[in-house]
C-alpha cells in the first residue's frame, strides 16, 4: 500500500487522566540538573480512505473515558520539551494491529501505527531552556526510551522555533511509516569463481558466516558434473543462486549446525601431559553420556536431541518436554526485542515438539555486567556502542515478562548473574517446559513426528518481512558495529497465543501429521528439516504472506519473522485445518508438500529459484579441524578489575554485606513483575513461606492440574558458575550440574528421576590469528565436556537436550577510542528437571520456634571462588581456613550420596524445611531461611571461622527439624553414613546470632537482601 | 436437581480459563469453554465468568478491544444475563472487560466513572496479598471475612471519577452506600482507591476483582502450603449454591 492510497490521515493523542509514576525518567532528567515532570502519553496516527469516522467512533474505539481522555485536536501546549517514540517502517507494531483489529470489528478498515509520546514539563529553573544542557539531556532521554535500531526517536523543544512549528502542526501534517524496498526482486546467480579471499570477503559481505573451507566445498560441489548436468536439465544457473546460497549459510551456520561440537579436535594438556584427540564433542561426551545413563537403566527418556527438545516420560498420563535457549546477540542490540523474541521462540521450540506439546513453565536467566559498573570505573573505559548493563537488564528483563506475561506460561525458575566480563555481550538464556500427552485421542502417541509425502506444507502465523533476515548467520558471528540491524525483531505475544490456541485445538482434532516451529532460518530450516522426514519437498515462495511488496525470494525463504509455525497436513485434513485456522483469527497458507525426491525445490511463481540436494544440504559441511589446549589458569584474565570493598570487621558485617550485593540479594523487584502462576499449577513459587517472603529453591509445578498422575509435581532448578571456568573448568561442569540438581532435591525431587539440559555460551574457541586464545577457550570447553560427562554419569542424570552460542565477544573500541576486546567467562548453564510427590513437597522457609537447623551432606567448600572473595579485598591468607576443601579435591560422590539419603529422609517425614547451601555459603542460607517467618537464630557453636560461615562448596543442605524427630533424622544419616550437623534453631529473638557480641537483626538483614534496585524502575 | 452450567469465554489472549474451569469443576459446576469468536447461547448457562489474561495483549488499555468485541458480538445479552438473576465474574483482565463493558458504572439510575488504572509504580506484579471481605451483598463472597490470594497485574488501580477529584469522592460514596465495595486489600499494592480489589454491581450477581481465587483452590497452591483464610474455592462453591438454591425458584416464576 502507498502512503497516497489513503485520503485521509488523523494523529490521536491519548492521555491517562490518573497516570502512574514516571520516576525513572524524572530521575534520568534530575541526574542533568532538571527537575521536570514528565507526562507519557499513547499516540496513534490512523489512516484510512473514503469518509473519516465521527469523534464518537474514535472514542468509543480508542479511549476509556474513566481513565483516558483523547485529544483528535491539537491541545494548547503546556510543556517544554517532548520526546517521540515511534516504530521505523515494517517493525512489528502490537498496539496499530490491535487498534486496526478494533476498528474492523466495527467496519472500518484502517491502517494504524502507535507510538509514544512524552511531554517534559521543566518545574523549576526554566532558564535551562535552550542551554546545552537541555540538548544534552533530551538527548539522554531518548537514548532511554527508544532504540534507534528499530524506531524513530525525535525530540522538540518548544523553545525552537522550527520544532514549535513541527508540534503545532502535529495533527495536520502527518506522515506514516511505510516500507520502501528498491532493490528489485529477481533472483541472481551467485559466481563462485572467486579467489580464496574473494570467496571470504563474500561470505562476510553477504553475511553468510561460513569460513574458506565451507565456501570451497560449496564452490566445488557445484563444479561436479552431476550437479552441472541436473541444473542444465532443469534450466538453472551453473553457479547457485542466490537463494540457494543463503540457504546454505543459514542450515550450516554454527547456530543450526554446532560445528565446533562437531569438530574434530587435538588436545594437549599441558598440566598433565595428556594429550588425545576428539571426535566431535558431542558425540564423546554429551550424547555418550546419556547413552550409557540409557544402557544402565534409565527407562524414562521418549525422545532426546532429535526433536525440538527433549521429551521424558517421568508420569504415565503426560510426557514433559523441555529447552532452553539463548538470545545473546539480538538482546544485545535491542535488549527488549531480543529477549521477547528469545522467550517467544524457545515456546514456540516447545508447540513444535512432537506432535505439539502446551507450554506449562518458562525459566530465565541472565548475566550481565553489573549495573553499577559506570559509576565503579572510569566510563571511558566501558565498550563503545553499547547499551549499559542497567539499560540492558531493564529491556532483557522486559522482554521476558511480556513474552511470558502476555502468552499465559509462568515464569517459575531462573537467575541473575553479574560479572565484568558480561560487559561486551549479555547473556539471555530462555527455557520452556510444555506438556504432551502420551497418547492423543486418535491413539498417536504425543512425541510422535509423521510427515508423508504428499502431506501439503502449511505455514500458520504472520507474513514475512525484511526484518529477522540473517539471525542465524548473524549469531554465530562477533558483537561489532556492523551487526545487522535487521537481525533486530519485536515478537507479538498476541498472535502467538492465537497460534498456540489453535496448535493445540489443531493437534486434538488431529489435523496434522507434523510440526516444527520457524526459528533460525526460517521456513529455509524449518521446511528443510521436515523434508528429512519423506526425503524432500517442493514449495512456491510466492505462496507466503509479505508484511509489505519489494521482498526478494530468498529474503522470503530465510526471513525470521516471528510467530511462524510449520506444518504437515493431510491431503484429506487440508480444509479442515484452513477452517480451523480462519475461525481462530490466525493466518494459514498453503506453501507446497512433502515429496521424496532427494531435493528441495524451491520455486518463485513458476521459475525454480533453488533446486538443493537434501544429502548435500544437510551432510556436505565440512568437519572443522581445532586444536585445544588445556593450561592452568587459576587466577582469571579480566579486561578490568573492580575496586572491592574492605575486609568486614565481624561476621555479621559479612553477612550484611554479602546479602546485599547484586549476585545474592534478592532480585524480588525484577521477578515480581513476573507472573508465577497463571495456569494454577505453580506450587514451588520463586517467593515462598507463609507470607511469600522466603527464597524458593526451584519451580515447581502441580502435574496434576496438567493431565498427569495424582500426587505428581515437575520440578526444575538451574546452576551456573561462570567465574569457576578460569580455575578449573571441569569442576565447573560439575559443580553447576551439582547446584542444578541440589535446587531440585532439596524441594523434594526423586534423585532417580532428574534430566539435565546443557547450554554452552563461550568466547570464540577457534585459534586464528585474530583471536589468539582460542585454543585455550576450546581448552576449556574440552574440560568442561569431560567434567559434564563424568558428572551426568555419577548422579545418573541424562543429558535431554542442549545449545550453544560460540561467539560471545566484544571486538571494538572503548569510549575513549582505544581498541577493546571483553571476552566473556565460558559459562555453561545447567538446567535440572525432575520429578517427585506433591505430598513430600518442601520449602526452604522455617516457621516455628524450636525447630532445629542441621547442615546435611560432608563440607566441602572454599573460599577461593566464592561471592566472600569477590566482594571483598582479602589477602592470601584470609583465604585459608582448617576445614576447607579445595574445588580440584571435590568429591561429588559424596554428593550424590547425600541426596539419596535426603530423599529418604523427607519420604519418612524427618524433614520440616530445606534448602540449599550456595552462593555467600552457610551463614547466607541460614538467613534466607528465616526471612519469611522473620524468627531468630543462635549459631551453637562459637568456633565457626569466615571460612567455615561464607565459603562456597557442592552437596550441602540446610534443613529444619521438627525437635520430636531430632533422633529419627540422626539416626538415619549415621545409617546412610552421611554427615549432619546441627547448627543451631529458630528461636523468637528477631536475630541472626554468631556469638554474644556479633549479631545481626532479622530486620536489618532483610532490608539488605531486599536491596533497593533503582536501575529496575 | 440438574448440574450447574458455566459458560468460561477465552480466546485472543485470554489464559486462565483452563484453571477457571478447574475450580469450578471443583465447586460442582460443568463447564464449557467458549472461544470468543463462537458466539454461544447464554440463555443454556447458569454462570458466566471472564478469567483473567492478557487479552489482546492489553494492547489500548486492559479488557479493552476485548470489551469492544464481546459488545459485538453479545450486544445487550450480557445485561440481560444479569436480568435474569444469573451470576457472572470477571477476574483480573475479566473484571477489565467487565468494567469496560459498564457492568460497574451503573449505581441505580445514576452512571458513575470507575475503571482500573496501571498500577501506580507502572509495574506488573506478582504477589500474594490479605484481602478483607465486605461481603454481605456479594452472592460470591458470602461467608469469607478474610482471604489470602494471589495478584497478578499491571492495570489494576481501581479509581473513580475519571481524574475529577469530587466526581472521585461522590463516585465512591454511591457504590460504598450500596456495600459494592466487597474486597480491600490489607496492604494496597498498586494504589487503587480506598485499597479496593474488587466490587460488585447492584445485584450483587456481578462480581469483578484483581486477584485470583483460581488459583488458590488448594491448599498445596498457597506459598506457605496452608490456607490462610477462607479457601479461594469458597468463591466459586458460592456461586454454584447460589444458582442451585434459587433454581427452584425460577421454576416457580416460569
Amino acid at each position: 500500500m502507498k502512503e497516497t492510497e489513503f485520503s485521509w490521515i488523523k494523529r490521536i493523542e491519548i492521555e491517562e487522566v490518573m497516570p502512574s509514576e514516571e520516576k525513572h525518567l524524572e530521575q534520568l532528567l534530575l541526574h542533568h540538573g532538571i527537575k521536570a515532570k514528565v507526562n507519557r502519553k499513547a499516540f496513534y496516527r490512523v489512516a484510512g480512505n473514503g469518509q473519516v469516522p465521527s469523534p464518537e467512533v474514535f472514542e468509543k474505539i480508542m479511549w476509556d473515558q474513566a481513565l483516558q481522555r483523547g485529544q483528535i485536536e491539537l491541545p494548547e501546549t503546556h510543556f517544554d520539551g517532548a520526546v517521540s517514540v515511534s516504530f521505523l517502517p515494517g517493525v512489528t507494531d502490537n498496539s496499530g494491529k490491535a487498534l486496526e483489529e478494533a476498528f474492523s470489528l466495527y467496519g472500518h478498515d484502517m491502517r494504524c501505527f502507535s507510538g509514544t509520546w512524552f511531554e517534559i514539563k521543566v518545574l523549576e529553573g526554566t532558564a535551562v531552556l535552550g542551554s546545552d544542557k537541555w540538548t544534552k539531556a533530551l538527548g539522554h532521554f531518548c537514548e532511554e526510551v527508544g532504540n534507534p535500531l528499530i524506531q524513530q526517536v525525535t525530540s522538540y523543544q518548544v523553545n525552537k522555533d522550527r520544532d514549535l512549528q513541527w508540534l503545532e502542526g502535529r495533527f495536520k501534517n502527518i506522515s506514516i511509516p511505510q516500507v520502501h524496498i528498491d532493490h528489485d526482486q529477481k533472483v541472481e546467480s551467485v559466481s563462485l569463481e572467486l579467489s580464496d579471499q574473494e570467496l571470504e570477503e563474500l561470505s562476510r559481505t553477504r553475511c553468510l558466516a561460513l569460513n574458506l573451507e565451507e565456501m570451497q566445498t560449496i564452490k566445488n560441489y557445484y563444479l561436479n558434473d552431476s550437479v552441472q548436468n541436473r541444473r542444465k536439465v532443469k534450466g538453472l544457473p551453473l553457479t547457485p543462486t542466490d537463494v540457494e546460497i543463503e540457504v546454505l549459510a543459514q542450515t550450516w551456520s554454527e547456530h543450526c549446525k554446532h560445528k565446533i561440537f562437531a569438530a574434530n579436535i587435538d588436545y594437549h594438556n599441558e598440566q598433565t601431559g595428556e594429550k588425545f584427540k576428539i571426535e566431535s564433542l558431542y558425540k564423546s561426551f554429551i550424547k555418550k553420556a546419556t547413552k550409557e545413563i540409557e544402557e544402565e537403566g534409565v527407562d524414562w527418556l521418549v525422545s532426546v536431541f532429535s526433536d525440538n527438545a527433549g521429551i521424558v516420560r517421568f508420569d504415565q498420563n503426560i510426557d514433559l518436554c523441555i529447552k532452553v535457549e539463548t538470545h545473546n546477540s539480538p538482546s544485545a542490540l535491542d535488549p527488549y526485542g531480543g529477549a521477547i523474541t528469545g522467550i517467544l521462540g524457545v515456546n514456540r521450540d516447545i508447540l513444535g515438539c512432537g506432535l505439539g506439546a502446551k507450554p506449562i513453565a518458562n525459566t530465565d536467566v541472565f548475566c550481565f555486567a553489573s549495573t553499577e559498573l559506570p559509576e565503579k570505573i572510569d566510563p571511558q573505559k566501558l565498550p563503545a556502542g553499547l547499551m549499559e548493563p542497567a539499560r540492558l537488564l531493564r529491556g532483557v528483563h522486559k522482554g521476558v515478562e511480556d513474552g511470558g506475561n502476555k502468552s499465559g506460561i509462568p515464569t517459575v525458575n531462573g537467575a541473575i548473574v553479574f560479572d565484568t566480563d558480561f560487559a561486551g555481550k549479555p547473556l539471555v538464556f530462555c527455557g520452556t517446559i510444555g506438556t504432551l500427552p502420551a497418547k492423543l485421542k486418535d491413539g498417536r502417541n504425543g512425541s510422535d513426528k509423521g510427515a508423508k509425502v504428499g502431506d501439503g506444507i502449511f505455514v500458520v502465523g504472520g507474513a514475512v518481512g525484511a526484518d529477522g533476515i540473517h539471525g542465524a548467520t548473524f549469531s554465530s558471528m562477533e558483537l561489532n558495529e556492523d551487526s545487522p540491524a535487521t537481525a533486530v525483531q519485536i515478537g507479538d505475544p498476541l498472535t502467538q497465543k492465537r497460534v498456540m490456541d489453535f496448535l493445540l485445538e489443531a493437534r486434538d482434532h488431529g489435523l496434522y501429521t507434523c510440526v516444527t516451529d520457524n526459528g533460525a532460518g526460517g521456513i529455509s530450516s524449518s521446511i528443510g528439516e521436515m523434508a528429512e522426514l519423506t526425503g524432500g519437498a517442493k514449495i512456491d515462495l510466492n505462496t507466503h504472506p509479505r508484511k509489505y511488496p519489494g521482498l526478494s525470494p530468498w529474503e522470503i525463504m530465510i526471513s525470521e519473522s516471528q510467530e511462524r509455525m510449520t506444518f504437515a497436513v493431510d491431503s484429506s485434513q487440508e480444509q479442515a485445518f484452513l477452517d480451523l485456522a480462519r475461525e481462530r483469527g490466525v493466518m494459514a497458507t498453503r506453501m507446497g508438500e512433502f515429496t521424496n525426491s532427494g531435493y528441495l525445490e524451491v520455486f518463485y511463481k513458476e521459475d525454480l529459484v533453488a533446486d538443493l540436494e537434501m544429502d548435500f544440504l544437510h551432510d556436505g559441511v565440512p568437519t572443522l579441524n581445532l586444536k585445544a589446549r588445556s593450561v592452568s589458569l587459576k587466577e582469571r584474565p579480566t579486561w578490568i578489575s573492580l575496586p572491592k570493598e574492605k575486609k568486614p570487621g565481624t561476621k555479621s558485617e559479612a553477612l550484611e554485606k554479602l546479602l546485599h550485593c547484586e549476585n545474592i540479594a534478592s532480585k524480588e523487584p525484577w521477578v515480581r513483575q513476573y507472573d508465577h502462576e497463571v495456569q494454577g499449577a505453580t506450587i514451588g513459587k520463586p517467593f515462598s513461606g507463609s507470607n511469600g517472603i522466603g527464597p524458593g529453591d526451584s519451580g515447581v509445578i502441580d502435574l496434576e492440574a496438567h493431565g498427569g498422575e495424582e500426587n505428581s509435581m515437575a520440578t526444575v532448578g538451574c546452576g551456573l558458575a561462570p567465574r569457576m571456568s578460569s580455575y578449573d573448568a571441569s569442576v565447573m561442569a560439575k559443580q553447576c550440574v551439582d547446584e542444578a540438581v541440589r535446587n531440585i532435591i532439596v524441594s523434594g525431587s526423586n534423585p532417580d528421576k532428574i534430566c539435565l539440559l546443557d547450554n554452552f555460551c563461550w568466547p570464540d574457541p577457534v585459534l586464528t590469528s585474530k583471536n589468539p586464545q582460542g585454543d585455550i577457550k576450546l581448552g576449556q570447553l574440552v574440560d568442561t565436556c569431560k567434567g559434564l560427562y563424568e558428572i551426568c554419569k555419577l548422579y545418573k542424570a541424562p543429558l535431554v537436550s542442549g545449545k550453544d552460542s560460540m561467539k560471545n565477544d566484544f571486538r571494538g573500541k572503548n569510549r575513549a577510542g582505544e581498541p577493546l576486546t571483553i571476552s566473556i567467562q565460558p559459562t555453561l548453564l545447567v538446567t535440572a528437571m525432575g520429578h517427585g510427590h506433591k505430598s513430600e513437597l518442601l520449602r526452604s522457609s522455617l516457621e516455628e520456634v524450636g525447630t532445629l537447623v542441621y547442615r546435611v551432606g560432608h563440607f566441602q567448600a572454599s573460599l577461593l571462588v566464592s561471592e566472600y572473595r569477590e566482594n571483598f579485598a582479602l589477602t592470601d591468607n584470609d583465604l585459608n581456613f582448617s576445614n576447607e576443601v579445595r574445588p580440584e579435591d571435590w568429591d561429588f560422590n559424596k554428593c550424590q550420596q547425600t541426596y539419596r539419603a535426603f530423599f529418604k529422609a523427607n519420604k519418612s517425614g524427618l524433614l520440616q524445611s530445606a534448602h540449599d547451601v550456595s552462593d555467600g555459603g552457610v551463614a547466607v542460607a541460614m538467613a534466607e531461611m528465616l526471612f519469611d517467618s522473620g524468627l531468630g537464630f543462635q549459631l551453637s557453636s562459637i568456633d565457626k571461622s569466615v571460612g567455615d560461615l561464607f565459603s562456597e562448596g557442592p552437596g550441602m543442605i540446610l534443613v529444619g527439624v521438627r525437635p520430636h524427630n531430632q533422633k529419627a533424622f540422626e539416626v538415619h544419616f549415621s545409617q546412610e553414613g552421611v554427615p549432619v550437623e546441627l547448627l543451631g534453631e529458630a528461636n523468637d529473638g528477631g536475630k541472626i546470632e554468631f556469638t554474644s557480641d556479633d549479631s545481626l537483626s532479622i530486620n536489618q538483614a532483610l532490608n539488605s537482601w531486599r536491596r533497593n534496585w533503582e536501575v529496575s524502575l | 436437581m440438574s448440574q450447574v452450567k458455566v459458560c468460561i469465554i477465552t480466546g485472543d489472549g485470554v489464559n486462565c480459563e483452563r484453571e477457571t474451569k478447574r475450580a469450578f469443576e471443583a465447586a460442582g459446576a460443568l463447564c464449557t469453554i467458549t472461544h470468543i469468536n463462537d458466539k454461544v447461547n447464554l440463555d443454556h448457562f447458569d454462570i458466566l465468568a471472564f478469567p483473567g489474561g492478557f487479552s489482546f495483549g492489553d494492547e489500548l488499555g486492559s479488557g479493552k478491544v476485548f470489551a469492544l468485541k464481546i459488545e459485538k458480538f453479545y450486544g445487550d445479552e450480557i445485561h440481560q444475563f444479569v436480568k435474569k438473576g444469573k451470576p457472572i465474574i470477571g477476574i483480573c483482565n475479566g473484571f477489565q472487560v467487565l468494567a469496560k463493558l459498564g457492568l460497574f458504572s451503573r449505581v441505580g439510575d445514576d452512571q458513575i466513572k470507575v475503571g482500573l488504572a496501571k498500577n501506580d509504580s507502572g509495574q506488573f506484579i506478582d504477589q500474594w496479598s490479605k484481602l478483607s471481605v465486605n461481603g454481605e451483598h456479594c452472592i460470591w463472597l458470602k461467608g469469607i471475612k478474610e482471604i489470602f490470594l494471589p495478584i497478578r497485574h499491571g492495570e489494576g488501580r481501581v479509581v473513580f471519577g475519571a481524574g475529577d477529584v469530587k466526581a472521585q469522592t461522590a463516585d465512591f460514596d454511591k457504590i460504598k452506600a450500596r456495600g459494592r465495595d466487597v474486597l480491600r486489600y490489607h496492604q494496597n499494592p498498586n494504589g487503587a482507591h480506598d485499597d479496593l480489589a474488587g466490587l460488585c454491581d447492584d445485584s450483587g450477581l456481578v462480581f469483578g476483582l484483581m486477584p485470583h481465587p483460581e488459583a488458590a483452590i488448594k491448599s498445596e497452591l498457597y506459598p506457605g502450603g496452608h490456607v490462610l483464610g477462607s479457601l479461594g474455592l469458597t468463591l466459586f462453591q458460592n456461586a454454584v449454591n447460589y444458582v442451585l438454591e434459587n433454581q427452584g425458584n425460577s421454576h416457580d416464576e416460569n
